[in-house]
């Protein structure tokens, strides 16, 4: 089975955990279910479909069948992330649309509700987040030229080098993982992040975390133009 | 001239791949490409398509420079079969087919795709993932990808790998017709009595660097030394026969058993026979080794060694 769908599957079947979770025990605080359930199932599938979109390339050596068709590599490049951001979009959207009046009844049975305020705010930071880690799988797939070790890389960063960095002094409030925590802070206040904020208001957050996707995939964009392909 | 190296060279780190390779694939011929493994040919047909970028020198491909400006439409024109077919493994054949002629931007591609399909015998299985394709499948497959759009160049990196004898006989023979098509072919390829077979051209690269090339007759002819004939007389006048053709100017040995290897300015075998003849030594066998392509390779790649 195809990566994407493996994805998809494993984010449903969260969805569905979780949405059994909320029937037994009721939505929590701060849509924290939500959080749990669908966001953070979401973000890694967002990583690993940004690292499949073009490292299914490199795992079946289509790339030069591709540029022997078209060797515009900036057009390849550029084509794969419009896809990849577009579906990403398109499956946050779906996958909140269909789950928000699942666990709205869910919800229902504890006494709980959700506000549409607060539903609109979660989908849109669950967006930037996805839009992000989608960007970050892909440009380190292309940065290391490879669809396992883009993936792995990419977690590698989040889970280990992101997460160290970002409990160093001054240097912590600029590591990616914390801009992003400081944007999605900035569209939903009552959220906790993963690493904690910073002194960074959610503009300067913003303009690190662009900063970080720049570099990432133009560093990317860099060993696809002048890479070798294999 | 549809493919040219001018001066190319290029290194993988302090492997050098190539080194100053010059030469050029004219319209309407079927070029092959020898030499032995890791002498750089594939190397060559990478640069010539724009996934490698060469260290000096420079690769044009119908008269475009190879990354430069009317690249683009070059390619386009250009159909490849490099390293193996690269498919992806979940589509099937046709599937395949079809992803290919929309990245070539090749509109009702259909009828086309279904005629390669049959042309490389894979019409029956075209809905069949070609993960599950032995190797000579995909092969076939690839070649039929390479055919898409009927391209004015094609580019053929051992096209006859994975194939039975039977399939490599095919493939020779569909690669062979392809100038009646309006296709220039380059391949490369290990199988050398399939090269003779099937090239009018055949450039020979050893090292990285160009050895031999030109037309078929000429690559061939260039082994030098005339020709050599096997000469079989009486083991008991071996001896009165190395007697009377060494003064003539040719290289004589004896191989045992009564064999002679005669090399030499030799024309036409009589002359040995009347030679011997007139010194009452008659003849027994006699014909003739021709050079051919294997034989000239081998002596122009010290074996085929790297």
């Amino acid at each position: 089975m195809p990566t994407p769908l493996w994805c998809l599957i494993a984010v449903c079947v969260s969805a569905l955990l979780g949405l059994g979770a909320v029937w037994q025990w009721g939505l929590g605080s701060d849509l924290v279910a939500f959080d749990i359930a669908i966001g953070f199932p979401l973000e890694i599938a967002s990583v690993v479909f940004g690292a499949w979109i073009f490292g299914v390339e490199y795992g079946q050596n289509t790339q030069r069948r591709t540029l022997t068709a078209d060797p515009r590599r900036f057009r390849l490049f550029v084509s794969k992330f419009v896809v990849a951001l577009v579906l990403v979009t398109l499956v946050t959207v779906a996958i909140h649309l269909i789950a928000l009046p699942l666990y709205g009844i869910a919800a229902d049975r504890h006494g709980d509700s959700i506000a549409i305020a607060d539903y609109r705010e979660l989908v849109l930071s669950s967006l930037i987040s996805n839009l992000a880690y989608v960007i970050l799988g892909g440009a380190l797939v292309l940065i290391t030229a490879s669809m396992a070790g883009g993936v792995t890389a990419a977690l590698v960063f989040i889970f280990v080098v992101d997460s160290v960095l970002s409990a160093v002094p001054s240097v912590g409030d600029y590591t990616f993982g914390v801009a992003l925590n400081d944007v999605l802070a900035g569209i939903r206040p009552s959220a906790d992040g993963l690493f904690g904020g910073s002194v960074n208001s959610t503009v300067e957050a913003a303009g690190i975390l662009t900063a970080w996707l720049v570099a990432l995939a133009g560093l990317g964009w860099l060993r696809l133009w002048r890479g070798d392909v294999k | 001239m549809l493919a040219d190296f001018d001066g190319v060279s290029k290194s993988f780190g302090r492997n050098v791949a190539l080194k100053g390779l010059s030469f050029a694939v004219p319209e309407g011929s079927v070029c092959g490409l020898l030499g032995p493994n890791g002498s750089g040919k594939t190397t060559a047909i990478r640069l010539l398509l724009g996934l490698t970028r060469p260290d000096a020198g420079s690769t044009s491909l119908l008269g475009a420079p190879s990354g430069g400006r009317g690249f683009t439409t070059a390619i386009r024109q250009t159909g490849a079969l490099v390293e193996g077919p690269s498919l992806y493994s979940r589509a099937s054949a046709r599937q395949n087919m079809q992803i290919q002629a929309a990245a070539l931007r090749l509109h009702r591609a259909g009828p086309e795709i279904e005629d390669l399909l049959r042309l490389v015998g894979l019409a029956e299985r075209a809905g069949t993932s070609a993960g599950g394709f032995s190797m000579g499948m995909k092969q076939r497959l690839g070649l039929a990808i390479s055919l898409l759009g009927s391209p004015r160049l094609v580019i053929l990196d051992e096209p006859t790998n994975g194939l039975d004898p039977a399939g490599i006989v095919e493939i020779r023979e569909l690669i062979s017709r392809l100038p009646e098509r309006g296709m220039t072919v380059l391949v490369s390829s290990h199988l050398l009595s399939e090269v003779e077979l099937m090239c009018d051209r055949v450039t020979i690269i050893n090292r990285g660097g160009l050895v031999a090339d030109g037309t078929m007759a000429e690559v061939v002819g260039s082994s030098g030394g005339g020709s050599t004939w096997q000469v079989t007389v009486a083991e008991h006048e071996v001896p009165a026969a190395l007697t009377c053709l060494s003064p003539l100017g040719l290289a004589v040995e004896s191989r045992g058993g009564g064999l002679l290897s005669v090399s030499g300015p030799v024309s036409d075998g009589s002359q040995i026979s009347c030679v011997l003849a007139a010194e009452g030594i008659f003849v027994s066998g006699l014909s003739q080794d021709k050079p051919d392509l294997e034989r000239v390779f081998l002596s122009l790649t010290d074996g085929g060694q790297l």
